[in-house]
């Protein structure tokens, strides 16, 4: 007999078997706050934009889910192995990716008017007369998010068919 | 894989079937304590499955320095359920579930956790799975008055104790466990025992078919195959451990047959 039993769990879906541990703690404000151990102390932080950036990039993720990941590398302008671990919360979300990710969600939801969402990847790959004949994921990979973004928005004008 | 006898590729008409349940385990993504890092997971969803009351952890909180501290919390179990309310589908910080109240068969059922793993390979990138497990949960109605009927139903290396007529009627509390090993990572459990639900008592055969293995979690469609393995062998357990007669009382029907009807 093996010394790690498959009895030791049971298939389920009823509760994380591996609860982690997430201090909390009310101070009374009323303010949503979270303890962080540091140097063997409790401090006291609050991070609520935290959420909307996991939000923003659950949200960036779903609408992405047909493109490559080395696409995604290029729009979100993280490496793949620094997006899994802000997916994981192993690094934060700083502010420059959430400035540059809501830009993005914007120029998706602009494509989503004229493009179902497993299109998006065909789109970024196809050249654009607006941007010179390049594609919108070269522009972007050149640092032009911006006029993509002009491209989508033209998109929105009623005489676009 | 474990070896037992072949079987019938039947399909029973009053199968005793209650549920069909995957978890796929992998390591904690702690963001999904939290509603805002799950909106990516369900919004891929949609269309299929739709949000229903999450399963709120638990939690445990003491006093330290005057305050109240919240010490130990088991997180939220984020469910979301078809339209016909028999697949539900569970997300926490290291899990996904998907469990059917309404099985048919395991192509359906293992299509359907293979589009969640999809879905969940695409939004999360979970990293590899730390267990894999299918379990079958059946129930048979027997006459409380005489317990030892199980004996008619089911092998006596099952129906254990519930079978023997000297001691099924003093019986007032029975579980049973044993597990089989299939190589160092991956095992059948097996778990019986009555239960009462009012006036009704059912012998419960739960099996519970797992591996430790670390297998990706991708769109590959690998762990598909690890269901249908699992779930073979889960029925063909089922099939030893049922006595022939009986079987033939659940409307055994070749599965062929009972497709064409369908």
């Amino acid at each position: 007999m093996s010394s790690t039993s498959v009895l030791l769990e049971r298939t389920g879906p009823a509760v994380a078997e591996e609860a982690p541990q997430v201090p909390t703690v009310d101070d009374g404000s009323g303010r949503p706050s979270r303890y962080v151990d540091s140097k063997s102390q409790f401090r006291l932080t609050n991070a609520p934009s935290a959420s909307e950036r996991w939000f923003l990039l659950g949200s960036l993720m779903a609408q992405l889910r047909y493109v490559p990941f080395t696409d995604i590398e290029v729009l979100l302008g993280v490496h793949d192995s620094e997006l899994v671990m802000m997916l994981h919360g192993e690094r934060p979300i700083t502010r420059k990716y959430a400035e540059r990710w809501e830009r993005v969600q914007e120029m998706l939801t602009q494509l989503a008017t004229v493009l179902r969402p497993e299109g998006t990847s065909k789109w970024l790959h196809v050249g654009v007369p607006d941007l010179n004949g390049a594609t919108p994921i070269d522009a972007i990979s050149r640092g032009k998010l911006r006029l993509v973004l002009d491209v989508t928005s033209s998109y929105l004008d009623p005489s676009y068919k | 894989m474990l070896t037992f006898p072949s079987h019938e590729d039947v399909v029973f008409e009053h199968a005793p079937l209650t549920s069909v349940i995957c978890q796929v385990k992998f390591p904690p993504i702690y963001p999904l304590i939290s509603a805002s890092a799950v909106v990516g997971f369900q919004e891929s969803l949609s269309g299929t499955y739709f949000a229903a009351d999450p399963d709120v952890g638990a939690s445990t909180a003491q006093m330290v320095n005057g305050k109240v501290v919240n010490i130990g919390q088991t997180p939220t179990t984020w469910r979301f359920i078809d339209t016909s309310g028999n697949w539900i589908v569970g997300l926490s910080v290291d899990f996904i579930s998907l469990e059917s109240k309404a099985y048919t068969s395991i192509a359906e059922f293992s299509q359907r956790m293979t589009d969640l793993l999809t879905v969940l390979y695409r939004v999360l990138r979970p990293r590899d799975a730390t267990r894999v497990g299918l379990r079958k949960i059946n129930a048979f109605e027997f006459d409380d008055a005489h317990p030892s009927e199980m004996s008619t139903m089911l092998r006596p290396e099952i129906a254990g104790v519930l079978g023997d007529d000297i001691l099924a009627p003093a019986l007032t509390n029975y579980a049973s466990q044993f597990e089989l090993r299939d190589d160092d990572d991956t095992a059948l459990v097996v778990r019986t025992g009555p239960i009462r639900a009012g006036d009704r008592v059912s012998f419960i055969l739960d099996m519970d078919y797992a591996t430790l293995r670390p297998y990706p979690i991708d769109d590959s469609g690998n762990l598909g195959e690890v269901l249908r393995e699992f779930s073979e062998g889960i029925t063909s357990f089922f099939h030893w451990a049922l006595l022939d007669e009986f079987k033939a009382t659940l409307g055994p029907r070749p599965r062929v047959e009972m497709e064409s009807h369908t």
